[in-house]
């Protein structure tokens, strides 16, 4: 889809990761007393059996880049991995997908990020490896749009670079912030922020970035729900991005574009797996503002990205192709983003 | 070595048995209780949290797997008759045996299926497994003539296995060296007193040799008398060498004339997953070089010391040149008679 100006669509910016779900039968949870802790325990030094297995690439960034490819857009990934049994699994997921694998960074005798999410009676326990890494933006080719995502310490060392190549190239930053930029204060982020195009993220995480800035950003009393959206918004435009988007659960979605409040609802739907809504939702926005839609048909798109998504267990499983979107807006063709 | 002229065998080592990934996790971030009643020790991590790993590396692994890239090591021709899923796990497996030169030819992959992978949680140097194994019919393929076969653990071990391995043994004349895993001693002795007739070498542990020949002594014995009846016993059932391993108390063998004892050496323990295979591994090979039984347990004393100073089975499994090399360095090791 990239035209001759520029040499991708997207590209994200982030970690990417493998988790691996296990299923195990043979177990016990234990509390104190007063069930403020409890343990999920295993028989030590023994060979406990798993139920079932299974490998899924993970990382906001890695379901953005996938999510994207698969609508057909020229997507891309900066991501950095060790040279590891799971850093070839990561890259060989990338492939598959169509991710273009020029930017992804396999560092010598490093370890790639790793979770175990152990399953016992549906509850989830997790053992997360996760690599400290010095992260250095790449010399990355034109791209339409950068989507800057969850990335761990040090991370802050990429921002005055991307600034400088926002700028020489024109490339608009989508930016939802992870939980470590969320943590590393506002300082670190404002920058980023007022050279956003697009920031985006759910309620209660803009609520946290941006509280501390001053201002009550609680919920008044007698305040409905809109018009507590519309006032979030409006603040963070006032930072300097063209498009806010606030997510909020089975709520929906709001959006401000400095003209029009857009509301999404969401598509009623059977939740099987809410993982991953947040990035399909993101992925949907952008194919469709790189497609040339409007903000109100771009939202349209993203909330069938995401509705697909949460029907499926895993974030990427349920990501649409073109093929199936076109699907989506036949059955759901009522569906309208409305003007708050 | 034997001499090449004329040599009917195609191989020298065909490993016959599972193999998979395993991913060894250091976890400092856990407890471990104890139930004094039951006197099981539990291992637990904060529910429902993201419990830190601190530290991560991957092995290909199984006890087919760890013999077939040993062997191969200590310059033995090898294969493996291993069963595989259709996933990265497999062909990671594939490309490990053809760095570690193993052919994979026998190697047979269920299309559609996952192959076996292991968590290895390490904590306090225990380590406690979370394994993932898909029960697979071996199906005896084809074999090539070879000098040497190892016929180890399997998820689900069918009688007809035995059977065919039993003829394709008698056939070639090939000799066996014969560890079997859990599912194969739960299944008990009765299935597999054919093939022990025809066993060269018979590896167990202690557990295991207790478990399979339902052995209690009738009265207060010491160690070394407990194995020597041990070693007595299983060696009756037809094997022409015997082989237990007791940790780090060493080997004890019987080749139907001695008992021999083994110690292990004085080394740093850093993770013992694999000490067992590197054990039997090098003893088949040094027989397979035309040592004798006595200097044969001191190379497998020699693999499996190796073995448990790194993490993972196969990372310190010798080549024929390191072998030497640390044979020198501890010449006055020896297997002794008792």
């Amino acid at each position: 889809m990239a035209t001759k100006k520029y040499d991708f669509d997207v590209i994200a910016l982030g970690d990417a990761t493998l988790d691996t779900f296990l299923k195990l039968e043979d177990a016990n949870v234990l509390c104190s007393i007063n069930q403020e802790q409890c343990w999920l325990c295993l028989n030590y030094a023994d060979k406990i059996p798993v139920s079932s297995l299974q490998h899924s690439l993970g990382g906001n960034a890695a379901n953005l880049a996938v999510g994207a490819a698969r609508l057909g857009l020229v997507s891309a990934i900066y991501t950095e991995l060790g040279d590891d049994d799971t850093g070839g699994r990561i890259i060989r997921q990338f492939e598959q997908e169509g991710v273009d694998l020029a930017y992804v960074k396999t560092l010598r005798k490093k370890s790639s990020n790793y979770s175990v999410v152990i399953n016992f009676k549906s509850q989830r326990t997790i053992l997360g490896y996760h690599q400290k890494r010095e992260y250095h933006f790449p010399k990355l080719g034109v791209a339409r749009f950068i989507y800057l995502t969850s990335m761990g310490e040090g991370c802050e060392s990429v921002y005055s670079e991307l600034l400088k190549y926002l700028h020489k190239n024109g490339t608009k930053l989508c930016f939802a912030p992870g939980t470590y930029q969320r943590r590393s204060g506002f300082k670190n982020l404002e920058p980023v922020i007022s050279n956003s195009y697009l920031f985006i993220s759910n309620k209660e995480e803009a609520c946290s970035i941006f509280s501390a800035q001053g201002g009550n950003l609680a919920k008044q009393t007698g305040q409905d729900d809109k018009s507590f959206m519309k006032d979030l918004l409006y603040r963070i435009h006032r930072y300097g991005p063209e498009v806010v988007v606030v997510t909020d659960g089975p709520k929906g979605a709001y959006c401000y574009d400095g003209e029009n409040y857009y509301y999404a609802p969401i598509i009623p739907v059977e939740v099987v797996e809410p993982t991953g809504a947040g990035d399909s939702f993101s992925t949907g926005l952008i194919a469709g503002l790189v497609s040339g839609k409007k903000i109100d048909q771009s939202l349209v798109w993203a909330a069938y990205n995401s509705t697909s998504v949460i029907g499926h267990v895993g974030a990427q499983t349920g990501l649409l192709n073109q093929k199936k979107m076109r699907e989506f807006h036949r059955k759901y063709s009522g569906y309208k983003v409305e003007l708050f | 070595m034997p001499s090449k002229k004329n040599n009917p065998y195609l191989w020298d080592m065909i490993s016959i048995g599972d193999s998979g990934l395993d991913v060894f996790l250091e976890v400092a971030e856990a407890g471990v209780l104890y139930n004094a009643s039951a006197d099981q020790s539990l291992f637990c991590l904060s529910y429902l949290d993201t419990v830190p790993v601190d530290g991560i590396s991957y092995s290909v692994a199984g006890n087919a797997a760890n013999n077939a890239v040993g062997s191969s090591r200590l310059k033995m021709k090898t294969a493996c008759y291993t069963e595989l899923g259709s996933d990265l796990t497999a062909e990671k497996i594939v490309r490990q045996f053809e760095k570690e030169k193993v052919s994979s030819k026998f190697a047979h992959i269920h299309k559609g299926s996952e192959s076996n992978y292991t968590v290895v949680i390490n904590y306090n140097a225990e380590r406690t497994q979370l394994s993932f194994r898909r029960e697979r019919d071996y199906k005896m393929p084809l074999l090539e003539p070879s000098r040497w076969a190892y016929l180890t653990a399997m998820g689900h071990f069918p009688a007809k296995l035995y059977k065919d391995l039993y003829g394709y043994i008698t056939r070639c004349r090939t000799k066996l060296g014969f560890n079997p895993g859990v599912e194969q001693i739960r299944e008990g002795l009765e299935s597999m007193k054919e093939i022990l007739t025809r066993t060269s070498v018979l590896f167990l542990n202690k557990e295991e040799a207790r478990q399979l020949f339902s052995f209690e002594m009738l009265r207060e014995v010491d160690d070394t008398e407990e194995l020597k009846a041990l070693l007595f016993k299983a060696w009756d059932f037809g094997p022409e060498k015997v082989v237990i391993t007791d940790g780090g108390n060493g080997a004890y063998a019987f080749d139907g004339k001695k008992y021999w004892h083994v110690g292990v050496l004085p080394v740093t323990v850093l993770e013992k997953t694999g000490a067992g295979d590197a054990f039997a591994t090098a003893t088949l090979a040094a027989l397979f070089h035309g040592e004798p039984f006595q200097e044969a347990l001191v190379w497998g004393a020699l693999n499996g010391a190796s073995v448990v100073q790194s993490v993972g089975p196969q990372a310190g499994l010798l080549s024929l040149t390191s072998i030497n090399q640390m044979r020198k360095k501890h010449h006055k090791h020896r297997a002794r008679e008792i």
